[in-house]
C-alpha cells in the first residue's frame, strides 16, 4: 500500500535524523540497528506484524528524541575515533536542541 | 535559534570563512556572537587545525586552549572554547565491557517515570502510588524471568551479582548444614564466591575448588569423582568474566541432578548474552548482574528454583519482602531498568550475538598476526565480546599505559589494584610473565568497526615501539631460548 510505504519511509528518516545528535556510542549503535531493522521489514509480510512494527517505530522515535535532547544536556565528550570537525557541529546541535525545550 | 542562525547566514556571506571557532559559541548569546563574528577577520586561525589534530593516537592529552586569538573574546567565549576544545575527540574508546556497560538509552528512558512522579514504595498496599510502583516491580521480574525461561516467583531482585552470590552460597550452605557439609567450586570462580566459600570453609564447611585444563573448561570426570554424599551445592560460573569459556552447562547440570546436587552458576557474564534455559540446563540457582547487560548499576537479580524447592536461609532479616530471601525495600526505578535490559536483551540476542562474533573475529585475527601471540581460553566454546589475549617478551603495565586511548583491562576489575598476576590465567597454566602481558579486550552491543580497527593499529604500535625497546626481544629474533640462559647472579 502506497501510503504504509511512505509512512515507513518517514519513520526511518525522522529516526536517522534524529539519531544523528546522539553522542558517538549510541549514534553509531541506532543508526546500524535502524538500517538493519528495516532492512528486516521488506521480509515480513503480515499486516498485523508491519502494524506492530510501526508503532514500535513510533515509540523509538520518541524514546531517540527524548533522550538525545538529554544527552546534549549532560557531559557530552568526543571520542578519540570521532572526526573532530563533525565532532563541533554534533555539540552545537546538541546545544541547540536542548535551548529548544 | 532563528535569530542566530539569520546572523550566522550573514556571517557566511560577508566574510570569509578563516576558522571553524566562530559556529561553536551558541550558547553565549547572540549579541556576542554577532560581535565576534564580525571581529573574526582579526584574529589568526592558526592554532585551529593543530587542536583538529589532536584526535591522533600520539598525542592522548587535551590540547590547550588556542593562545592565538585575541583582543574581543569575553572570558565567557574563552572558557566555552577551551570547553569544547577539550572535550573533542579526545575521550578514549570503550573496550572493558566485562567490567560494566552503558546504560542503554532505552533503558534511561524506561527509568525516567520512576525517578520523578512514580516515587511510590512498592510495599506500600494502601494506596495507588504503591500499587504503580508494585505493578512495574513485578513487569520487571516476568521480563527478567523470561529470559531464563524460569517462573517470575522465582526470581528476587537483589543489589548485584555479588549480593545474590553471597545470598545464595551462604544461604544455601548453612540452611541445609545439619546433613551437609561438602560444595564444590570452580578455581576460575569470581572473587565474590572464592570469598564466600573462603567464609564458609571457616565456618566448618570442606570446600573443593575443581582445577581447570589450560582451555579453561573443567572436566567432567574430575566433578563427578568430588562429588560426595555430602555435597550440598556446586557452583560453576557460565561464563567467565576473565577468558570469556562457556563451561558445560547441560552437562554439569545433568550429573548434578543425578546425584541431587543443587546446581548454582553464577551467571552474571552470560545472562542475555548466551542462551540459558533454566530447566533445559537443571540451574537450580543463578546470580544476575545488571549492569553488565546494559542496564543500570546497583541491582541484580538470584534465580531460586521453586520445583524442586531450594531452601536458602536469607542473609537480610527485616520486613520479610521478596518471599523473606531478602527484607528491604526495593527500588521500582533500577528494577524497571533491570527489567527493560532484559527485555531488550532477549529481543536483540540474536543480533547483537551476530555484530559481537563479527568484531571478535576481526579483533582476535588482527591481534594473533603478531608473532608470539596467544589467545587465552577454548578457541570454541566462548562468549566471543571477552578477548583475552597475551602478549610474550611485552611487559603489561607498559602496554596499557601506552594504549591510554582505548579503556582496557589486564585482568578482572575487582583483582587489577594488587599487583598480582590474575589468578585466573594461573590456573589455566599460563606462567607468570605471560599473565602479566595479558590484555583483555571487551566487546559489546556498542562497539564499532571504527573502535576496533583504532584498537589494532595502536596495539600494533604499542607492541613494535615496547618490543624494539627490549633487549630481551633482540635474543628471542636471534633464536636465542630464553630458558637455557644462566643469569649470573652478583
Amino acid at each position: 500500500m502506497a501510503s504504509n510505504r511512505q509512512t515507513f519511509v518517514h519513520l526511518y528518516r525522522d529516526l536517522m535524523k534524529t539519531a544523528k545528535i546522539f553522542p558517538y556510542t549510541y549514534r553509531e549503535y541506532t543508526l546500524r540497528r535502524t538500517r538493519d531493522k528495516f532492512k528486516e521489514l521488506k521480509n515480513v509480510t503480515d499486516p498485523s506484524l508491519v502494524h506492530e512494527f510501526e508503532q514500535e517505530a513510533r515509540h523509538l522515535l520518541g524514546v531517540v528524541q527524548r533522550q538525545t535532547t538529554l544527552n546534549g544536556m549532560y557531559n557530552k565528550r568526543n571520542l578519540v575515533v570521532e572526526n573532530t570537525d563533525n565532532a563541533e557541529v554534533n555539540v552545537k546541535k546538541s546545544f541547540e536542541n536542548a535551548s529548544q525545550l | 535559534m532563528s535569530r542566530f542562525s539569520k546572523l550566522l547566514s550573514l556571517s557566511q556571506r560577508a566574510l570569509p570563512r578563516k576558522s571553524p571557532s566562530h559556529l561553536s559559541r551558541p550558547w553565549t548569546g547572540c549579541c556576542a556572537a554577532s560581535s565576534r563574528l564580525f571581529s573574526s577577520t582579526a584574529s589568526p586561525s592558526s592554532q585551529e587545525p593543530s587542536i583538529l589534530k589532536s584526535s591522533s593516537p600520539a598525542s592522548s592529552t587535551a590540547a590547550a586552549p588556542a593562545t592565538g586569538t585575541t583582543t574581543m573574546e569575553t572570558p565567557t567565549v574563552a572558557r566555552a572554547k577551551a570547553a569544547l576544545e577539550a572535550i573533542s575527540g579526545t575521550h578514549p574508546i570503550y573496550m572493558d565491557f566485562q567490567a560494566t556497560s552503558p546504560l542503554d538509552y532505552r533503558v534511561l528512558d524506561s527509568m525516567l517515570p520512576y525517578l520523578t512522579g512514580v516515587y511510590g514504595n512498592p510495599h506500600s498496599r494502601t494506596h495507588e502510588y504503591g500499587w504503580e510502583a508494585e505493578k512495574a516491580v513485578e513487569g520487571a521480574r516476568e521480563e527478567v524471568a523470561a529470559v531464563i525461561k524460569a517462573d517470575p516467583r522465582e526470581i528476587i531482585f537483589t543489589s548485584g551479582a555479588t549480593e545474590s552470590n553471597n545470598t545464595i552460597l551462604k544461604g544455601v550452605a548453612r540452611f541445609y548444614q545439619n546433613r551437609k557439609k561438602h560444595i564444590i567450586s570452580v578455581q576460575t570462580e569470581h572473587k565474590c564466591v572464592l570469598d564466600s566459600l573462603r567464609t564458609l570453609q571457616e565456618e566448618g564447611f570442606d570446600v573443593t575448588f575443581l582445577p581447570v585444563q589450560t582451555n579453561g573448561l573443567i572436566s567432567l570426570d574430575d566433578l563427578k569423582k568430588a562429588i560426595r554424599p555430602d555435597t550440598v551445592l556446586v557452583s560453576v560460573m557460565a561464563v567467565n568474566n576473565e577468558i570469556g569459556v562457556i563451561q558445560p552447562l547441560e552437562e554439569i547440570g545433568k550429573i548434578c541432578r543425578a546425584n541431587k546436587v543443587f546446581f548454582h552458576t553464577d551467571g552474571a557474564q552470560g545472562f542475555g548474552k548466551i542462551p540459558l534455559d533454566v530447566d533445559r540446563m537443571n540451574i537450580d540457582l543463578m546470580s544476575i548482574s545488571g549492569h553488565k547487560i546494559y542496564g543500570p548499576k546497583g541491582v541484580g537479580a538470584a534465580f531460586i528454583r521453586r520445583r524442586p524447592r531450594v531452601r536458602l536461609s536469607p542473609l537480610l532479616s527485616g520486613g520479610g519482602q521478596e518471599r523473606g530471601l531478602r527484607s528491604g525495600t526495593l527500588a521500582p526505578p533500577l528494577i524497571v531498568g533491570f527489567g527493560t535490559a532484559a527485555r531488550l536483551c532477549r529481543e536483540e540476542m540474536a543480533y547483537d550475538h551476530e555484530h559481537i562474533s563479527k568484531l571478535s573475529k576481526r579483533l582476535i585475527d588482527g591481534l594473533l598476526a603478531i608473532p608470539y601471540t596467544s589467545l587465552n581460553g577454548d578457541p570454541k566454546s566462548r562468549f566471543p565480546g571477552c578477548v583475552n589475549i597475551s602478549f610474550s617478551y611485552v611487559e603489561g603495565e607498559s602496554l596499557l599505559m601506552g594504549l591510554k586511548n582505548i579503556a582496557l583491562s589486564s585482568g578482572s576489575a575487582c583483582t587489577s589494584a594488587s599487583l598480582e598476576p590474575s589468578y585466573v590465567l594461573r590456573a589455566i597454566g599460563q606462567n607468570d610473565e605471560d599473565a602479566h602481558s595479558s590484555i583483555r579486550f571487551g566487546i559489546g552491543r556498542y562497539t564499532t568497526e571504527a573502535e576496533v580497527d583504532y584498537a589494532l593499529a595502536n596495539v600494533h604500535n604499542q607492541i613494535d615501539f615496547l618490543r624494539n625497546l627490549s633487549p630481551l626481544w633482540d635474543l628471542v629474533q636471534e633464536g636465542v631460548d630464553l630458558s637455557t640462559i644462566e643469569w649470573s647472579s652478583h
